[in-house]
């Protein structure tokens, strides 16, 4: 059978995946040309991925079955060569789900793509992305947690560990070696790779030269972390939930005009990064063994050892630091947002009661109907008070009473 | 009877006048039923500062009264003033009237013989301290530029422009020299408080009014001082605000000092963290501007509670590093303050209890209002 071709990207995170998805996404049409279709209207599919593996969102809920099924249905229904979907969160799948996904795409040729970067580099920036949102402990106490819990049932390294993952996935490839693909920091050159990757006709992707989902420093982390904890600790109206995930700090951190930290040293000490290196090295060593569509250069999955031990003069990252004009930039900015936030609030306020003017109106000519029709009441006192009404609903309405 | 005798306590500003104020406003009613001494404020605050603004006729910060709070305000006081037997005002703004208007208020309570209270503290944690309330409550100077123009008189600079009655309210030795030109060097008493034992100054002030010290002693109303990252950092936000524009927009109602008030009531600061010096450089300057005070008041023969040579004390000298980076937690505690009090905070004023009558009781009023009207409508219509 020769089908068309499907290819699903299941990350795992933190390797570069947003860039890849935005570069995907920004390139639809030029892909429709191409007889490729990046399925449905979002920048990636986490959604229909969560419904499909029945994991939890953000908010806490599994959404709904049928976001998968519309994916489902949209590629069945595709008549291109290629189809692309992507999500991180496949490379939690179970092996009977990957299965059902199989089986779900037995016409098509199933192509899996697998991104990689050097585990060390991965689990700093899975600490940052993490310690955003939920309470987390601090960079070198995390790490060592997660070194010390090497397992396959533990849920970052059923994701991280690429060996593991691969194999997972081989049988579903319809040539038995899934593609991995290491990012470069590149555009053009990453924007490349993607389209070899994947079999798009070269030069297919035209890159916006913007970074995506850029990683906060350790400093920025630090500082976010920090601040849920205090917000936790003051007892945030639970009402307002939301509306601090809109103006929270590291939201206001990744703006592109916010003032960017340079020169910070994020490293961590000698003996965990040893040890996190010779995860990397024993993970990569396996890697060469197996059969494996190598896409990109897999001598960059060994990190090249920096001495930075001479080099580091100030603040060891136990205590983050943040520059001053960085942090009143953040606390000038969360002022003007709720200022901002306050403004569309009461703006949205008096939209709402000019939209419903016209209602009220016919409300008040109703009463005063009503009025007219019972003002032949035999109670004096009412009667007057009746006239009264009316005479001024009159006055309000600009007639005047013969 | 006896001739009105009334204690003006002039402040100065950052002298320990809230604390002062504070324990004659708990103990009003001791004073009034046991020694017969009125303690006399504005309505529902612990001071008479509103009473002053509308004697000199100026702005007020304290905009529950509008900009110029009606002239109103005075002439209550004054006439409590005079038909008391005995009273005490307290207002840090007598400390920034001028020659004519010391003259003026001389003229306008003819009828009661005053006597002036001054409480000072070392000249150097005054000026800190002034600074530090400058930097609550908005775009500030750099600490150096401030003591600087405060010590020297120099007020060139962008930042201390607008600034000069701070200035002028600093030259102590000046205001020692109106005060009892217009009163009488012996109606003045400058009591000076003890950094080493704070409760001594409650006690002087007792012994000025002439009640026991224990009317005055009440549980102490702690209010640390910010720390120097935290004052820069607060000062670059305000900076920042500043020159994005934001500030008109954020109105008048001193909801950003709330971000210093909340900052310093949530976060404790680690024990090594920097406290804001008095720049050494200026020791010099400051030494004789505390010498000059001194030789004044030693001149004129006032009377002094207290150790006067305390004034001229300079501890906390010392240089401060500028600050580039911040902890990351101090960093987060600035934006949650500041998030916190534009979102939550209430508008500051020193209202006793809470902020003057509630939306409640107006609604009440406005109700029963109504109901009236309808009432007497339908019985008129009869």
């Amino acid at each position: 059978m020769d089908g068309r071709l499907l290819v699903v990207h299941i990350g795992p995170h933190k390797t570069g995946t947003s860039s890849l998805q935005s570069l995907l996404h920004d390139n639809r049409d030029r892909l429709i040309q191409n007889s490729v279709q990046y399925i449905g209207t979002r920048v990636n599919h986490h959604i229909g991925a969560l419904a499909f593996l029945r994991r939890k969102g953000l908010d806490g809920s599994i959404p709904a079955l049928r976001h998968w099924d519309q994916i489902v249905e949209e590629i069945h229904a595709s008549k291109v060569n290629i189809c692309v979907i992507s999500s991180e969160h496949f490379s939690y799948a179970e092996p009977s789900q990957i299965a059902r996904l199989a089986d779900q795409f037995r016409s098509f040729r199933l192509r899996v793509l697998i991104s990689a970067r050097p585990l060390d580099a991965v689990l700093s920036s899975l600490w940052s992305h993490l310690a955003q949102v939920r309470e987390l402990p601090d960079k070198r106490e995390w790490l060592e947690q997660v070194l010390a819990r090497r397992d396959d049932s533990d849920f970052i390294w059923k994701s991280q560990q690429y060996d593991l993952l691969i194999e997972r996935w081989r049988s579903v490839d319809a040539t038995q070696a899934p593609t991995v693909i290491v990012p470069t920091k590149h555009h053009i050159n990453f924007a490349r790779l993607i389209e070899e990757a994947c079999s798009f006709p070269l030069g297919t992707l035209r890159p916006a030269n913007q970074i995506v989902n850029q990683r906060l420093t350790d400093g920025e982390t630090e500082f976010s972390r920090h601040f849920e904890s205090a917000i936790r600790s003051t007892g945030y109206p639970h009402g307002l939930y939301l509306e601090r995930r809109r103006i929270s700090p590291s939201r206001v951190l990744r703006r592109a005009e916010s003032p960017k930290q340079i020169n910070i040293d994020d490293s961590i000490d000698a003996d965990l990064e040893s040890q996190l290196r010779s995860v990397n090295a024993e993970v990569v060593s396996q890697l060469k063994t197996m059969t494996i569509r190598w896409v990109g250069d897999p001598q960059l999955l060994i990190s090249p050892r920096v001495e930075r031990q001479d080099q580091r003069t100030h603040a060891p990252t136990s205590i983050a630091i943040l520059s001053t004009e960085q942090a009143a930039y953040v606390s000038a900015r969360l002022v003007q947002d709720v200022v901002l936030l306050r403004q569309v609030a009461s703006d949205r306020r008096i939209r709402n009661l000019q939209d419903s003017m016209p209602e009220m109106r016919s409300k008040v000519l109703l009463s005063i109907l009503a009025l007219r029709a019972i003002r032949n009441i035999r109670k004096p006192f009412l009667r007057g008070s009746i006239e009264r009404v009316l005479r001024a609903a009159n006055r309000w309405f600009g007639r005047s009473r013969s | 009877m006896t001739e009105s005798l009334t204690i003006l306590h002039i402040g100065p500003h950052k002298s320990g006048t809230t604390s002062i104020q504070l324990a004659l406003y708990r103990a009003r009613s001791t004073l009034l039923s046991q020694h017969g001494i009125r303690y006399l404020t504005d309505a529902r605050r612990i001071n008479a500062n509103v009473a002053i603004h509308a004697f000199r006729n100026r702005a007020s910060q304290h905009l529950e009264y509008g900009t110029k709070p009606p002239r109103l305000f005075w002439s209550q006081l004054r006439e409590q003033v005079l038909t008391s037997n005995r009273s005490v005002v307290s207002a840090e703004s007598l400390s920034r009237l001028t020659d004519e208007e010391v003259t003026l208020l001389r003229a306008e309570l003819a009828g009661s013989s005053v006597r002036i209270l001054i409480t000072m503290r070392p000249l150097v944690r005054m000026v800190v301290s002034q600074w530090q309330q400058i930097v609550q409550n908005g775009p500030a100077p750099e600490l150096c530029e401030f003591s600087e123009g405060v010590i020297n008189g120099v007020i060139n600079t962008p930042r201390m422009k607008g600034r000069s009655e701070v200035v002028a309210g600093l030259q102590y030795d000046a205001l020692v020299r109106r005060w009892s030109r217009a009163f009488g060097s012996e109606n003045l008493e400058v009591v000076v408080a003890d950094d080493a034992n704070p409760e001594l100054l409650y006690a002087r002030v007792a012994d000025v009014i002439g009640v026991p010290q224990a009317v005055l002693l009440t549980e102490k109303t702690a209010n640390r001082s910010l720390t120097w990252p935290e004052a820069e950092l607060i000062r670059a936000t305000f900076d920042q605000l500043e020159s994005e524009g934001a500030l008109p927009l954020l109105g008048p109602d001193r909801l950003l000092a709330r971000i210093a008030l909340d900052l310093k009531t949530r976060r404790v600061p680690p024990g090594d963290e920097h406290r804001v010096k008095f720049p050494e450089h200026l020791s010099l300057n400051a030494l004789g501007r505390a010498n000059d005070f001194i030789q004044v008041v030693q001149e004129l023969g006032v009377r002094v509670r207290g150790d006067l040579s305390e004034i001229a004390r300079q501890d906390g000298l010392g240089k401060n590093p500028k600050v580039e980076h911040v902890t990351s937690e101090l960093a987060a505690n600035v934006a949650l303050s500041a998030l916190r009090a534009i979102a939550f905070g209430r508008p500051i004023s020193d209202w006793v209890h809470g902020r003057g009558p509630g939306v409640s009781v107006i609604c009440r009023s406005i109700v029963y209002r109504l109901l009236h009207r309808f009432y007497s409508a339908i019985r008129s219509d009869k």
